[in-house]
């Protein structure tokens, strides 16, 4: 922060009007408030001390991004103002079992605890994402938020079970927004309780309600009546359990629904399923149809093909988001259906539509911005659906993309190279090429030259995952050209520490890095000092680090919270390191750290 | 938790010898203990291969097993998807869903490697056929064909199945339904 401060020059003469300064103050708050982005916000906190002051009064939205990094303490005095926070948790690699449960079971509890007694009076909004938050954590928050409280939502979170949403069902009057997405939460069978009844009688402020991830059925009479009441429900996620017939019933209740989770999409043995037939789910399709509100279509979860094809002539041609990852459509049920969804823009699918059907895809989807192509059998000898003729499709089909995940088994340089000629809106490219150290599979040359014509071609690319077989060369590319990349992922790759060097000095903007299973050591690492106060994190795990290269970072940075993890704590460690999860923090080390988590 | 690595006592150097995987690879850095594969649970009933590679005489660890890049080994860490998106799929790739699949292996003769078929994806005999007339760039003959019950041209090939009993039976004799329970490899040999 500079040192510069306004409020140095005392008034030379009495004022009848407020001392300039004052004046000051009050104009940038205004001017202030038009600043959204965080970046700019702070950016405009780091000129000097009166525009912190200001920047930090009117900021509204609070994105804590790694909630080790700063205490609720600290984010409540600077930021007294905040409507809405979102908290980050867990490192993404904790979602594909690196890191042991329980690493930072108790993280939240302080930000519960801050919650609840009021130190964010304004609150409206909170979004946890990769975070453990317990049915306790729940019930004080219920019991103590502030009547402003609008709306909570859930990204892969775990340790709450129904109890804990029943605790906010029924004490968060006037919630517009209970969103829980992709969350592992602790059922006892026998103990569920009923979450939907809790909300309390009578009309309710709800506007998106989504609990596709929740594992126990739902008693569908509590949730039909409790959609019935909520007459500004604009988004609606439900669980595998409703049927099409509950769900036809349920979309009769939301005249103005805009996102739709549609539970198995089936029909079931249940009252309302008795007599469906294809004529009522299309009358249900065509009314939000009608209205063009209907613009996201998620679910899927135990598909019944036949009623795919029935809803495209209704619905498909308005959507612009439309997840199928959790049905494994064949080219045939998948190909009529795409054809209908011109104006789509998201599309997540399985590589069970094979490259003939991302052909198809990429031939309709000319508005197509966001595509994951996901495994059905996510391992690495399974069968290949796809390669990279789909990838090659995508490319000269959808020249607009900005943001692709792609999994499949084998790749070509060419393809890729492809891509980077044809896609240059790219921002986000993730290939996971699941055959492990894969090279080219036509060439049999490593994918090198395929991801250096990505970080060449793509100026805008911030987000790389890497895979396949790849040598230094493709990090001497990617350090070189990749200087807007700002996460970075990298699995099996690399010939040894000049890689790593490569990246840490090569790639500026660096914020977020995640290795694994690299032959990365001490000298690569070290090779990034300069930088490790710039990132947010850097994660390796499985690489040739040793606990005195660890302890060289963590003495030269203090600031740096090093964190050495065991993923298996019943095991002893004697020397190497297992995991490396280093990360800036106002805090210091935490004091909860579990047995197998050493701070150095 | 992760894969075991075996690794190499080597000669300190920064770049590697391109015949030498990078897994097995390390720098100056003092030999780890190779960890315990605990995705052993996991592997039941898949054939485990032992990578032939170069470092086993210099494994330290002797109950570990060298995985590297066994293609045989099941790791619960790697493709990266979501765990729960991939226990859903997996519980449907199981048969607790409808989805399934039946992949049975082709040989021709004279051809010595052979392909794999979904079966299920396929209707009936005709389109067995056809799928396997557009895999092996021939005229395949089956039973109806063969004796004369759907007119056709008899080809120079014939198309057989290895049945659970482990006989060589001529396809099309039976409904698909039952062939479809039996059926566990092709063959499409010279006819005469």
């Amino acid at each position: 922060m500079s040192e510069e401060d306004e409020d140095q020059a005392p008034p030379k003469r009495p004022r009848a009007t407020p001392p300039p300064d004052q004046v000051l103050d009050n104009v940038l708050e205004t001017v202030l408030q038009f600043l959204a982005a965080p970046r700019d916000r702070s950016a405009a906190s780091l000129v000097c001390r009166s525009w912190h002051r200001a920047e930090s009064a009117t900021r509204v939205s609070l994105a804590v991004r790694n909630i080790l990094a700063a205490s609720p303490a600290r984010a409540a005095r600077r930021f007294p103002n905040a409507h809405h926070i979102l908290l980050k948790g867990r490192p993404r690699f904790a979602d594909f079992n690196l890191l042991p449960p329980g690493w930072a079971g108790s993280a939240f509890r302080p930000w519960a605890a801050a919650f609840a007694s009021a130190a964010f009076p304004a609150l409206r909004s909170l979004s946890l994402k990769r975070i453990t938050v317990t049915d306790d954590d729940l019930d004080l928050l219920a019991r103590s938020l502030p009547p402003s409280f609008r709306e909570l939502s859930f990204l892969l979170c775990d340790g709450f079970s129904s109890r804990g949403l029943a605790s906010i069902a029924s004490h968060c009057r006037g919630l517009r927004v209970l969103d829980v997405v992709d969350c592992e939460m602790n059922e006892e069978d026998d103990e569920v309780s009923d979450w939907v009844a809790a909300f309390p009688p009578g009309p309710t402020n709800l506007e998106s309600l989504c609990f596709e991830c929740f594992t126990p059925q739902v008693p569908f009479a509590a949730l039909e009546a409790l959609v019935a009441r909520s007459p500004r429900l604009r988004r609606l996620g439900v669980n595998q359990h409703v049927s099409l017939g509950q769900l036809r019933r349920l979309m009769a209740l939301t005249p103005h629904l805009t996102h739709l989770g549609t539970g198995a999409f089936r029909p079931g043995d249940g009252a309302e399923d008795e007599g469906l037939d294809l004529g009522q789910i299309l009358t249900a399709f065509s009314s939000a149809g009608r209205a063009n509100t209907l613009v996201s279509l998620s679910g899927f979860r135990d598909l019944a093909p036949e009623y795919l094809l029935t809803i495209a002539t209704v619905a498909a041609a308005n959507l612009t988001s439309l997840d199928l990852s959790y049905a494994p459509v064949t080219p045939d049920q998948f190909l009529p259906f795409i054809a209908q969804c011109r104006n789509l823009e998201t599309l997540w699918v399985l590589d069970s539509v094979r490259d003939e059907g991302l052909d198809a895809m990429a031939s309709f989807c000319k508005k197509l911005q966001f595509l994951r192509v996901l495994p059905l059998d996510a391992h690495e000898d399974a069968d290949e659906l796809v390669s990279e003729i789909g990838l090659a499709a995508i490319s000269e089909g959808c020249r607009g993309l900005r943001s692709i995940l792609y999994f499949c088994q084998r790749m070509t340089n060419a393809a890729v190279i492809t891509m980077s000629q044809n896609c240059p809106e790219l921002k986000v490219f993730r290939l996971c090429i699941m055959g492990r150290h894969q090279p080219d599979h036509m060439t049999g040359e490593p994918m090198d030259e395929g991801f250096g014509a990505i970080v060449r071609n793509c100026s805008k690319l911030t987000r790389l995952s890497t895979s396949g077989r790849l040598t230094d060369r493709a990090f001497e590319y990617i350090g070189k050209y990749g200087k807007s990349v700002r996460t970075l992922s990298v699995a099996f790759a690399g010939d040894g520490d000049l890689a790593l060097q490569h990246l840490l000095q090569g790639c500026s903007k660096l914020e977020k890095l995640e290795i694994r299973d690299c032959p990365f050591g001490d000298a690569g690492l070290l090779s990034g000092m300069h930088h490790f106060y710039n990132m947010r994190f850097v994660w390796m795990s499985g690489c040739n680090l040793t606990l005195q290269g660890c302890k060289e970072v963590a003495r030269r940075l203090p600031r740096m919270v090093v964190e050495l993890v065991n993923s298996q704590p019943e095991s002893e460690r004697t020397d190497g390191v297992d995991i490396l999860y280093m990360y800036r923090s106002l805090e210091g080390p935490r004091e909860d750290v579990p047995p197998f988590v050493k701070i150095l | 938790m992760a894969e075991c690595k075996g690794r190499d006592q080597y000669s300190p150097s920064s770049s590697m010898d391109s015949s030498t995987h990078p897994a097995l690879s390390t720098t100056a850095s003092p030999c780890r203990p190779a960890r315990q594969d605990l995705s052993t649970d996991l592997r039941l009933g898949l054939s485990l291969s032992t990578s032939p590679s170069s470092s086993s005489s210099s494994l330290h660890e002797v109950e570990s097993i060298v995985s590297t890049p066994s293609r045989n080994q099941v790791l619960f860490n790697w493709p990266p998807i979501k765990p729960l998106l991939r226990s859903a799929l997996a519980a449907s790739a199981s048969g607790h869903r409808r989805h399934r699949t039946l992949f049975v292996k082709v040989y021709m003769d004279g051809f010595p490697i052979g392909r794999k078929l979904d079966l299920l994806l396929l209707v009936g005999y005709d389109s067995l056929l056809i799928k396997l007339c557009h895999m092996f760039k021939t005229p395949i003959t089956y039973a109806a064909v063969y004796h004369q019950q759907v007119p056709g041209v008899k080809a120079a090939h014939i198309l057989t199945y290895e049945d659970q009993d482990g006989d060589w039976m001529m396809v099309g004799d039976v409904p698909w339904k039952l062939f479809l329970s039996s059926v566990k490899k092709l063959k499409i040999t010279r006819a005469g």
